[in-house]
């Protein structure tokens, strides 16, 4: 049953991704309300900055909007999306890099003077210090085996949804689960 | 201490994953009775999980719709968005529009190609903003500001000014050009204008 209703929703999919080369806004917005998850746990992992996850996406669902029509076989939708995500996520990630390579590290007292005006995105989620040292955890795992730990317990995927979404048979993805497992274990002990 | 190989870990995962089939669980039960290690592993490894998905929602936002869930309403319709946005850009706008008039509107003798506009930005540097005109845009990237889909945006670090070209003759008549205007706030620099003559 769970099979048909996923096999149907691809489908489904399919059929909005055509819409969406059409034109049609509706279909976009269909396709954010089922996809958004997804593509944001897909930028954390890449990126591993949850500061930066909102305007990557954003970035990501208006190249789909201007870039539809470019999608050739709206079959292959999903891994169409998947890589304009990670595309975009590591673009952000160099973009980072380099600005900080030309800023430098910064004044100290005028980043403390900043902060204190216009808090971290990070800071007004208001996060417990356990899950700030959880989620420090998560973002030191190697993006090899953060993607998977996000789809799969941020979104709850199954292995073989991740598998197809990564193209990867269902043994990497569960090898890449327990060690990222295995490696998150070893980070937050003692700590929590 | 007994070691925990990879296959009674592998299972572990299987077991908190929900991947495991019935054979599978009750050779884990099995393994599970004679280790004791591997019992605290897996204990750990389930709280792990817990902490995990805690954190990651904390932070990032569960998401609303998986791919098989029924579609629930939208989460990023336009009536959610945040109003003091638009309202702050409403008054940047005010005043962009209130000082383009005051300096005699020179976006109105705006160059016409965006080749232009790269040439003309270096040497034109008294207070001309290389805009480009909207109607070289892309009839479907225009469509998108008013008309296309709204997603809420949190903890966005952009602001989008939609500028018209000139104001039309009769109240009731639109404008025939805007100029769009992104600004990213964390790549943007802001100069004093006196500095960049």
């Amino acid at each position: 049953m769970a099979t048909t209703m996923a096999a149907s929703a691809v489908t489904d999919d399919e059929v909005l991704f055509t819409a969406l080369q059409a034109g049609g806004a509706d279909a976009l917005r269909t396709l954010i309300e089922r996809h958004d998850g997804w593509i944001r746990s897909i930028v954390f992992a890449v990126l591993g900055r949850p500061e930066r996850v909102d305007d990557v996406t954003q970035q990501v669902w208006t190249t789909v909007w201007q870039q539809a029509d470019r999608l050739r076989e709206p079959a292959r939708w999903r891994a169409w999306l998947a890589r304009l995500t990670r595309n975009a996520a590591i673009d952000a990630g160099r973009d980072e890099a380099r600005r900080r390579k030309i800023t430098g590290p910064g004044d100290p007292a005028a980043l403390e003077a900043v902060a204190a005006i216009r808090p971290s995105p990070v800071e007004q989620v208001t996060l417990s210090e356990r899950q700030r040292i959880v989620l420090g955890s998560i973002q030191g795992l190697p993006a090899i085996y953060r993607e998977p730990f996000m789809l799969r317990h941020l979104e709850e995927w199954s292995y073989q949804q991740i598998a197809e979404h990564l193209d990867a048979p269902i043994k990497t993805v569960e090898t890449r689960l327990v060690r990222a497992r295995r490696l998150l274990r070893e980070a937050l002990e003692n700590k929590v | 201490m007994q070691p925990i190989d990879e296959k009674l870990e592998r299972l572990m995962a299987r077991s908190l994953d929900g991947e495991i089939t019935d054979d599978e669980a009750l050779a884990l039960n099995k393994a599970l009775l004679r280790h004791p290690e591997a019992r605290e592993r897996m204990e750990h490894y389930r709280r792990d999980d817990a902490l995990a998905a805690d954190a990651l929602r904390a932070a990032l936002g569960a998401s609303d719709a998986r791919t098989d869930a029924p579609l629930r309403e939208t989460r990023q319709s336009p009536s959610t968005f945040k109003r003091p946005r638009w309202a702050m850009a409403a008054s940047l706008l005010l005043l962009i529009g209130a000082g383009v008039w005051m300096i005699g509107n020179p976006l109105s003798q705006g160059p016409t190609t965006e080749d232009n506009l790269i040439a003309d930005s270096n040497t034109n540097r008294t207070g001309e903003i290389p805009l480009r005109p909207a109607a070289d845009m892309d009839a479907r990237s225009f469509r998108y500001v008013p008309e296309g889909p709204h997603r809420r945006q949190r903890r966005s670090d952009r602001d989008i000014l939609v500028i018209p070209d000139e104001q039309p003759d009769r109240p009731d008549e639109q404008p025939d050009r805007f100029y769009l205007l992104e600004r990213n706030r964390k790549r943007s620099m802001v100069i004093p204008a006196g500095l960049d003559m």
